[in-house]
């Protein structure tokens, strides 16, 4: 989606270019290519508000910690899976971490972010307690390493969303 | 803190392609032909249209004893469409208001077909009124469900030359 952010559902349905219902590829066997446009408005929950919002307005990485067994969950969860126990101790994370593990999908979807090499990369920043799944970028595919240093790099742009984190780079490059 | 809401917007754009198998790929080409084509359970001998792989009583296969039917049949059922409705399809709001409608074609009574009725039709839509098919110019037709433009009303004095 480009442009500006919408500012209501009708007008984020406008902006969606409409296209034929499907084109027919062949008739016998019968093979048709289909299109599924969904826009859709998401309400990430009160804890993940604040997560997005401090990284779109302000570009820090927050984490929650637990009181009771001091875990510091990235991204942040409402209520701690040990304990059961509600949270709400901020505390900043990163930018800064650790690659915990990678991997290098095998093909490719319209569906995949628009990033080449595309490496998924699961990092562990530093302050934390879990990994957080993320994109890793200007990064030779052949010489990602478990345990290799990176940072985060931020949108020139943030819109409020996991995106606002354009990927992780390895510290020595 | 701030507690108002965030709200993240988000377009999922996916393709996909799609085998409508032996048997309903059988009926979208013989919609090309000009022709609504259904298919018999071995078993009860019902139409099934669009037609299926399975009878969904019987538990068999279905067969591939072709029948084409009439163009004709009779509403039994039909719904006014007003309310503007986004269809993720073309990726955009759809064109209302329209009327879509269960048709009885004649010499199958035991299945319904449903599609669209045209707008004079749909203004004086009643149960059991005798609608016909309109296809599109031969040229125009590619084998899908749009290959028939809608249904539109037939009058009694034309029953005679047609069927």
């Amino acid at each position: 989606m480009k442009g500006p952010r919408p500012t209501s559902y009708r007008d984020l349905v406008q902006r969606v270019t409409p296209t034929a219902r499907f084109r027919i590829l062949s008739l016998d066997p019968y093979v048709a290519e289909g299109r599924l446009v969904m826009p859709y408005r998401y309400f990430p929950g009160p804890v993940a508000s604040h997560f997005f919002r401090v990284l779109r307005d302000e570009g820090r990485i927050l984490g929650i910690r637990c009181n009771q067994c001091r875990t510091v969950y990235v991204p942040p969860e409402g209520i701690c899976g040990r304990c059961f126990c509600r949270l709400h101790q901020w505390i900043e994370v990163g930018p800064e971490g650790t690659l915990l593990s990678y991997t290098r999908p095998r093909y490719l979807l319209d569906i995949h972010p628009r990033v080449r090499p595309l490496l998924f990369g699961i990092i562990h920043l530093d302050g934390a307690d879990t990994g957080l799944l993320h994109l890793l970028g200007d990064v030779d595919p052949d010489r990602v390493e478990i345990g290799m240093r990176v940072k985060a790099v931020l949108a020139q742009e943030r819109r409020g969303g996991i995106t606002d984190i354009q990927y992780f780079r390895p510290l020595a490059l | 803190m701030d507690e108002r809401p965030l709200e993240i917007i988000h377009v999922m754009d996916l393709r996909y392609r799609w085998s409508a198998g032996p048997h309903l790929g059988e009926f979208l080409r013989g919609l090309k032909a000009g022709k609504i084509l259904a298919n018999r359970c071995p078993r009860c001998g019902r139409h099934q249209l669009p037609p299926t792989p399975a009878c969904g009583r019987c538990h068999v296969a279905m067969g591939t004893d072709w029948v084409e039917l009439s163009h004709r049949g009779r509403v039994i059922s039909f719904s006014h469409v007003v309310d503007p409705m986004y269809d993720a399809g073309i990726g955009g709001m759809r064109q209302v208001p329209y009327t879509v409608a269960s048709i009885v074609l004649d010499g199958a009574p035991d299945v319904a077909f449903f599609h669209k009725l045209e707008e004079t039709a749909a203004r004086k839509v009643r149960r059991g009124m005798r609608v016909e098919a309109v296809f599109r110019p031969p040229s125009e037709r590619e084998g899908s469900m749009e290959d028939i433009i809608h249904f539109r009303a037939i009058q009694a004095d034309e029953e005679e030359e047609g069927s």
